[in-house]
């Protein structure tokens, strides 16, 4: 029997949109063009304003997420840095309030840009998944979507780097683990974890988390178009070179994967 | 001029005492800002009644009646300073940074005769 092995549901995620106009023109040529498959939008990002109908328009093939923001240049009075957040897991109980409010904030803000609920919800530097973070969200998320949205969670299954596996253990774990408990849909596999610089080439990259991702896993990415507004990092306007170039697309075959929109029920 | 230098020398520890304080009852324990620079207030009030009392004015027996007169003192001149910042502000052209720092002068004197005569006066002994 001549049985051809079934292709894997990869999801390629760009995250930051909104937060410099060079990752807004970069999403919205990528979602437009079908080359990735979700965007997580920062919902008080400098430039969500003016790009969001834009994007808007890529929601066939491309769902669209919050990517909660409590510490870069968010309206939240309490925003701070990821080192504190970490810290004030100690008096978690103090934040929930507080947290409570600006998550339904965000969300709101979310719902009124788009038109629609987040289809995933993840977090800017995976603020999301922090003990202090993640049973605020858990409960917002209940009352409002009960289990129709998805959760990004950021445990590889496989090794993929120390990067990665700090990431996992800053609370990646517990956050699968409740959103299993409670229903929620969140990725099986997550990559796209590394240092930002060009000593490699993202391309590189790539194959090694697209040889070894399984199937229903994302990637997620920091694509920025090369912009005389921004100055975005040599790494993100690489990614955004790589995207764009033919490279990207023979890979779907080389690795025989199928770019899936992130949401609850893909 | 030693006793002057203390005097400046504790209000800015308790200025950074009550500034650290909100901050980090704010950021770290959720504190709304408003009820933090209370905390940061109180605070900053121990810091400086512990250093105004022995290193400014050398009282080794301040006590509950000290501290009483000393937070009397410290919130008159907080009434007294928002008082005449508003006076200056609506009474006179002054630019409100010339204002303000005649303003902060003015009590920071008064407080420190407040403190000298009253709070912390020292019986005189007889030879």
């Amino acid at each position: 029997m001549n049985e051809v092995q079934a292709s894997r549901r990869v999801s390629v995620c760009v995250d930051d949109f909104g937060l410099s106009r060079a990752s807004c023109l970069a999403a919205i040529e990528l979602a437009a063009r079908g080359l990735v498959s979700a965007v997580s939008s920062v919902v008080d990002g400098e430039h969500i304003g003016s790009f969001a109908s834009e994007l808007q328009s890529s929601q066939q093939t491309c769902t669209l997420g919050l990517h909660l923001n409590l510490t870069e240049r968010s309206a939240f009075r309490y925003t701070s840095s990821l080192r504190m957040w970490v810290a004030r897991a100690a008096v978690a109980r103090l934040w929930h309030r507080r947290l409570i409010a600006e998550i339904n904030r965000q969300l709101d803000r979310f719902e009124h840009l788009y038109g629609c609920p987040p289809a995933f919800v993840d977090g800017h530097e995976h603020v999301h998944q922090l003990c202090v973070v993640r049973e605020p969200l858990l409960e917002v998320l209940g009352w409002r979507y009960g289990s129709q949205i998805a959760l990004r969670s950021t445990v590889p299954l496989e090794r993929r780097g120390f990067k990665a596996g700090i990431i996992a253990r800053l609370g990646g774990y517990a956050l699968r683990d409740a959103a299993r408990q409670r229903h929620i849909a969140a990725n099986r596999d997550f990559a796209g974890v590394y240092d930002f610089s060009t000593r490699i080439p993202y391309e590189q990259h790539m194959r090694a988390w697209l040889a070894s991702i399984a199937d229903g896993g994302l990637i997620m990415c920091h694509p920025e178009l090369p912009d005389d507004e921004s100055c975005a990092s040599r790494a993100r306007l690489a990614e955004f070179e790589f995207f764009l170039s033919p490279r990207w697309r023979a890979l779907y075959e080389e690795f025989n994967f199928q770019l899936t929109p992130f949401a609850a029920h893909s | 001029m030693r006793r002057y230098l203390s005097f400046v020398g504790v209000g800015a520890c308790a200025a950074a005492t009550h500034f650290g304080c909100a901050v980090a009852l704010v950021s770290f324990f959720a504190w709304s800002p408003m009820y933090a620079n209370v905390g940061g207030y109180c605070a900053a009030l121990l810091v400086s009644f512990a250093g105004q009392s022995r290193l400014t004015f050398g009282s080794t027996q301040a006590g509950v009646t000290e501290f009483a007169k000393f937070t009397a003192t410290s919130l008159t001149g907080f009434a007294l300073n928002a008082l005449a910042y508003a006076t200056l502000l609506r009474w006179t052209s002054l630019d409100y940074r010339v204002a303000l720092l005649l303003v902060l002068l003015g009590v920071a004197a008064l407080t420190y005769l407040l403190m000298s005569r009253w709070v912390f006066l020292q019986p005189r002994r007889v030879a």
